[in-house]
């Protein structure tokens, strides 16, 4: 399968560098697993509802990667616009 | 510098789970109707202060899109958002774990009108803790994505990248910085 192309706007850049080294370490794995598409399931890559058009991609249980899509020449690519912590309030009190 | 004291004026205390006051006291049970109107009524109003709460966030998001407003204070606004955002999951979530116990007991099940008012009560109590929740977090969202747009003019960015090895060579070397 064709990989993901990826672009990373500065606001990602720079919540990344505000990351623990331990949650970097993880992060650019699972933007590494994005762009490959190999590990879906646990990404869980999903359109934001009533977000226009902003999507995002888990990292950890608490911690996801948000993203737009945007189009060049080249064709479509995912523009990684910031990462940080946000629970899941629909799906949180049943994996208790 | 926009933070804590920047969202005061603009977030309101959590709505009362009605149909988890009413599960406290027990599922009814029988023609709890006097009970059952006044349960509706109050979860009207937290309908309303949801609306309420929504309208408010879209008065703030519309003040942080200013043009004299920085990247570094939509984050910090966003940060305090989470913040409260945190406060307010402290207060609804243990709320909501037993409203969903009580949805799942037997006594729930039993199809009589009061039960069958009770659980639609419990249900959009439910929908509306889990919305008012996710109003803080849209609104983090929205800051950052602005907040990144505007970091833009200044810090363009990366270049698109084709392939994970040379994407993640480029954050490698970002974070050794």
């Amino acid at each position: 399968m064709r990989p993901r192309r990826v672009r990373y706007a500065s606001g990602f850049q720079k919540a990344l560098r505000d990351c623990p080294l331990e949650l970097q370490v993880q992060i650019i794995r699972a933007v590494e697993q994005f762009i490959n598409r190999t590990a879906e399931n646990s990404l869980r890559p999903e359109r934001k509802q009533g977000l226009d058009g902003i999507w995002a991609f888990r990292v950890t249980s608490g911690v996801r990667v948000f993203y737009r899509q945007a189009k060049d020449a080249q064709g479509t690519y995912s523009e990684l616009i910031h990462v940080g912590p946000h629970d899941d309030y629909r799906t949180i009190n049943r994996r208790r | 510098m926009l933070g804590a004291l920047a969202i005061s004026g603009y977030v309101l205390p959590p709505p009362v789970l009605t149909a988890e006051r009413g599960a406290r006291r027990g599922i009814p049970s029988g023609d709890s109707l006097a009970r059952l109107a006044e349960l509706a009524e109050t979860q009207a109003r937290a309908r309303a202060k949801l609306k309420e709460q929504r309208d408010r966030f879209e008065q703030l998001y519309r003040h942080a899109e200013q043009p004299e407003v920085d990247p570094d204070d939509l984050v910090a606004l966003a940060q305090a958002l989470r913040t409260q955002e945190l406060e307010n999951a402290a207060i609804l979530l243990p709320q909501i774990e037993q409203l969903r116990i009580n949805l799942a007991s037997p006594k729930a099940r039993v199809d009589t009108p009061a039960i069958r008012s009770w659980r639609r009560l419990a249900e959009e109590s439910l929908e509306i803790a889990v919305v008012w929740l996710e109003l803080y977090q849209n609104l983090q969202i929205r800051l950052f994505r602005l907040a990144s747009d505007r970091r833009s003019e200044t810090e363009p960015g990366s270049p698109v990248f084709d392939d994970a090895e040379s994407a993640t060579e480029y954050l490698r070397k970002l974070v050794a910085e």
